[in-house]
């Protein structure tokens, strides 16, 4: 009865978005499949080491499937979705036209999850897993149709995807643990599912009636009203002084940016803290389980908040627009400015991902693997070891997400700079061929993982060539920096970075370690503190080039 | 180094390629104090990468700039500090309210008036408590007009503003230039295609076509001495070789011819060479941009 | 002083401005020694450039309509009835001209013309005369 609208439907959502389907499930899990198949040739590894990595990327993917699926552009600034209006118009009923979307969707990502899954993970489900996981993509999917028609104000629209994927994620995973109470336990696990999926459908199909009535919900504007207060009089709203220009951008800066990863990471911790009161958070799986995703989603999101602070507003691809360009700031104020904002809101994030940490920890004190782990720590290096070890971890994954963070706010820069017709198909080759290196260099180091230890007890000076080699970039960097800024402003950096890599040094030689190892990871300190270090001459000199072609 | 130049402006041989595409093409020109500076031109003639140029976005390829005195690469701060930009389509940060806009803007320019910011904001009938995004694009235009005139800027760029925008709206914008020109030493430049716009408040105007430079002469010269002459000559007429005459159109033995030139000198030589002068008229802006626009030789100058 | 300007009539600003004065004046609505609006006023009322107002205003001074006191302003001159008079005769002589060039095309005789004129001269003397 309604096969023609079935198929108008199903034909442009396949055929308008061809590329970015083929891009993602075909081009990625295949480089994925190479990479992993090139490191599985290698002796002593073992046959998924890159199970949470695999896990992540699937998800990501998903996700982009997901978004391209439901018509929505979730990097579109604009109000509204790609839908395409006219099918809207079609003479059939709102339900099918919520429906089909959705269905086409879930199963296309479900039959690329469950491939990905068995054929590159190696994770064989059983079918009432297949079928849970169906669903659960099902849910994700009805909810990301249902932001695209406005029904939260926009600026809650990512967040509220964000809490809605990851309850689904972990209701799939209570539901589907081999444990009956693993983090919410499996009936719990499976009621969430049912409600994430039958209310997501509800509100897509809401959305689908208001966009063909065009009403405007309510819940949006009551959601307004309760969480932005617009009905208050503004000029309550106090205006910051903004006493000179680099004043004015670093508000500007803040405002638009500085927000974005400690949300995320309150987010990203919320999730912990809300399942330490069910029991399955207290048992070590789901430890460390929590503790990985937030440090591993802190190093992961990294690279995306460095093209995000470079970009001219968050949601979009467009790199340094007109407006920001002719701001009257010299080209290190500008470049200063954004280094400024990523640092602010590194040191918000650690902040809060040390406080979740701390408060897993203390609400786990009598887990036992936990405190096994704790026992072992402190017979090698002792308590204030332990402690001094944990902190200099702690800063050393937060500098190296920086680190991580700002050289690919670089790279961002770099590429929107140059011309991209002549040089595009040289950086890619450079990328690949990096990428590729780092590969080859990983593998090297798992291989000989084992000897590896027993060659850095001995002092090797093979460990210092890192540091020669990130010196040797930073001074070849300075002379355009020269062009762009002072080089008063780099002494006062460069100051505050050796009186801080000086103290880790000295931390480092307290820690009862044999002097080979102390030796190895005083290099890896300074490599890391030159790495991050670097973007301080790596920015400002792309900012000026970004923003004068 | 800039205050006893005349020039606000002053661009000298530049070029622009973009891939195999020259935007520009060995473009001279010279913006004096002062003056309101037209520039009209097709779509994609070039104008907006010449203000791009002004503004220090784009580098000289070949050629130089300098705005103030200054280049606008060299030294962004010192330039963008003095100039009042408004683009054609503006990306102001639309998470703002205009209050908080205009607060923003002011911590920019040292000349920022906060009251006359208050005026300007009041004449074009804002609220300062709403969000930009809120407002509609003649609004937002109007935003973008008040927050590039508040600081009294000594050169104020417009590129193509009224493009789309209701009557009132570009009404403002013409205000907007005319209140800054009436005092001395700052200038206006106004890119535009809206001719009848130029035509009214414009001291200078320049031609751009295809990235070159068609025509650059004051608005009376403009005005006073594009001619339209209707003839009639029996055979044919080597037009090219009159001085003045950049275009010609040829009709059942009658010719139209499309001149800049003193319109009695150019007339007696016409009819020394046997021609009937059937009409002479001057041709309006619009016409002699049209005209220009489809410019197949470029004449001679006139002794 | 009301004046406006007609875009797409084919006349130049200027020559609208200098027109309309000189009707302004012709008219009584502007007197003798009355200042005119200074000029960035005009310019900034008229939405025109100010030049263009400075160029009416300085040609009509050139032609003897206008006078300026320095620092005070423009005011209008005395005397001018003089000049339209050979202004009006001159604008009449184009009329005329361009209208024996038309009727010549239009293969109409100068005598009929002439006759032409004097009856519809005589229509309006009568319609004058009924007034």
């Amino acid at each position: 009865m309604y096969a023609s609208a079935i198929r108008a439907l199903v034909g442009e959502i396949f055929g308008k978005n061809r590329a970015a389907i083929v891009g993602a499930a075909a081009v990625t899990p295949a480089a994925w499949m190479i990479a992993k198949a090139y490191l599985r040739h290698v002796p002593g590894i073992e046959p998924n080491f890159a199970t949470p990595l695999g896990f992540l990327l699937l998800v990501v993917i998903a996700m982009q499937l997901g978004s391209v699926f439901a018509y929505v552009d979730l990097t579109a600034g604009g109000s509204g979705s790609g839908f395409p209006r006219h099918i809207l118009l079609l003479p059939a009923p709102t339900w099918l036209l919520a429906l089909v979307p959705i269905i086409a969707g879930s199963l296309f990502i479900a039959a690329f999850v469950l491939l990905w899954l068995r054929f590159v993970s190696g994770v064989q489900l059983d079918w009432t897993q297949q079928l849970a996981l169906t669903v659960a993509i099902t849910a994700v999917m009805c909810w990301i149709q249902a932001m695209s028609w406005e029904l939260l104000p926009r600026s809650m629209r990512i967040v509220a995807l964000l809490v809605v994927v990851i309850a689904t994620i972990v209701s799939v995973i209570s539901a589907l643990a081999n444990e009956p109470d693993f983090l919410l336990g499996r009936r719990a696990g499976q009621i969430g599912l049912v409600l994430t999926s039958s209310g997501g459908y509800g509100f897509a199909y809401l959305a689908v009636i208001r966009a063909r009535r065009s009403e405007t919900l309510a819940l949006n504007a009551s959601l307004k009203r309760l969480f932005f207060s617009p009905g208050q009089p503004l000029h309550a709203v106090p205006l910051p002084t903004l006493s000179t220009a680099v004043a004015a951008q670093n508000w500007f800066e803040w405002r638009v940016y500085g927000r974005i990863l400690p949300l995320f990471m309150t987010i990203i911790g919320a999730f912990p803290l809300a399942s330490l009161a069910f029991d399955g958070m207290r048992r070590a799986p789901s430890i460390a389980l929590s503790t990985m995703l937030l440090l591993v989603f802190y190093l992961m999101v990294s690279p995306m908040m460095g093209a995000a602070y470079i970009s001219k507003d968050w949601t979009r691809r467009v790199q340094m627009g007109t407006f920001a360009a002719t701001r009257p700031l010299s080209d290190s104020e500008l470049a200063f400015a954004k280094l400024r904002l990523a640092i602010k809101s590194y040191a918000l994030s650690l902040l809060i991902v040390c406080a979740v940490i701390v408060v897993i920890i203390l609400a786990s004190r009598n887990n036992v693997a936990l405190l096994a782990l704790w026992s072992r720590l402190t017979q090698r290096l002792g308590t204030t070891g332990s402690y001094l070890s944990l902190m200099l971890l702690f800063a050393a994954i937060t500098a190296a997400s920086w680190a991580a963070s700002a050289l690919f706010m670089s790279l961002q820069l770099f590429y929107e700079a140059v011309d991209r017709k002549k040089h595009g198909w040289k950086i890619s080759l450079a990328m690949v061929t990096l990428f590729g290196l780092l590969l080859m260099l990983a593998r090297r180091a798992y291989v000989a993982r084992d000897s590896a230890l027993q060659w850095l007890h001995a002092a090797r000076a093979e460990v210092i060539i890192p540091v020669i080699v990130l010196t040797g970039i930073a001074l070849y960097l300075l002379p355009p920096f020269r062009r762009v800024a002072a080089l008063s402003t780099l002494r006062a950096l460069a100051v505050g970075f050796l009186t801080v890599t000086v103290l880790g040094l000295i931390g480092l030689s307290q820690l009862r370690l044999p002097f080979g190892y102390r030796w190895a990871l005083s290099s890896g300190l300074v490599s890391l503190a030159l790495v991050t270090f670097m973007p301080f001459l790596l920015v400002p000199i792309l900012v000026r080039m970004s923003r004068h072609r | 180094m800039n205050s006893t130049d005349n020039n606000v402006v002053d661009i000298r041989h530049l070029t622009r390629r973009f891939n195999d595409k020259a935007a520009l093409q060995d473009v001279t020109v010279r913006i004096p104090r002062g003056q309101v500076f037209g520039i009209v031109g097709e779509n994609g003639a070039g104008k907006t990468t010449l203000i791009k140029h002004i503004l220090g976005l784009y580098r000289a390829q070949h050629g130089s700039v300098s705005v103030f005195g200054m280049d606008p690469v060299k030294h962004p701060k010192e330039v963008l500090s003095r100039i009042g930009y408004l683009s054609e389509q503006p990306d102001f940060p639309e998470w703002m309210t205009i209050a908080q806009f205009m607060n923003y803007m002011a911590a920019f320019y040292p000349n920022w008036d906060r009251q006359y910011a208050a005026q300007l904001l009041e004449m074009a009938s804002l609220d300062a408590r709403k969000k930009i995004r809120e407002l509609s694009k003649g609004q937002q235009a109007r935003v973008g007009l008040c927050a590039a005139q508040a600081h009294r800027p000594e050169l104020l760029v417009l590129d193509e503003p009224s493009s789309g925008l209701d009557p009132v709206a570009r009404r403002e914008i013409l205000a907007a230039v005319i209140r800054t020109v009436v005092h001395e030493g700052r200038s206006v430049l106004l890119s535009s295609h809206l001719l009848e716009e130029v035509e009214r408040v414009c001291d200078h105007l320049l031609f751009f076509s295809n990235g070159e430079v068609l025509l650059s002469d004051s608005m009376e010269a403009v005005l006073d001495r594009h001619y339209q002459i209707t003839l009639r000559r029996p055979g044919q007429l080597e037009w090219q070789a009159l001085p003045g005459v950049f275009n010609a159109v040829a009709d059942n033995g009658e010719w139209q011819l499309f001149c800049f030139a003193d319109i009695d000198q150019l007339t007696g030589l016409l009819q020394l060479q046997g021609a009937q002068i059937l009409d002479t008229r001057r041709l309006s802006l619009n016409e002699a941009f049209l005209a220009r626009s489809s410019q197949r030789h470029t004449p001679g100058r006139i002794a | 002083m009301n004046l406006h300007l007609t875009q797409h009539s084919g006349v130049p600003p200027y020559l609208q401005i200098i027109s309309q004065i000189k009707q302004l004046i012709a008219s009584g609505r502007l007197n003798v020694d009355q200042e005119l609006l200074p000029i960035r006023v005009l310019a900034e009322k008229l939405l025109i450039n100010p030049n263009t107002v400075a160029r009416a205003y300085r040609e009509l001074e050139t032609a003897g309509w206008l006078y300026t006191k320095r620092g005070a302003g423009t005011f209008v001159a005395a005397g001018t009835t003089a000049f339209s008079a050979e202004t009006c005769r001159k604008q009449i002589r184009e009329r005329v001209c361009a209208l024996l060039v038309e009727a010549a095309h239009m293969n109409i005789s100068v005598a009929e013309l002439i006759k032409l004129i004097r009856e519809m001269g005589n229509d309006l003397g009568k319609g004058d005369k009924e007034s």
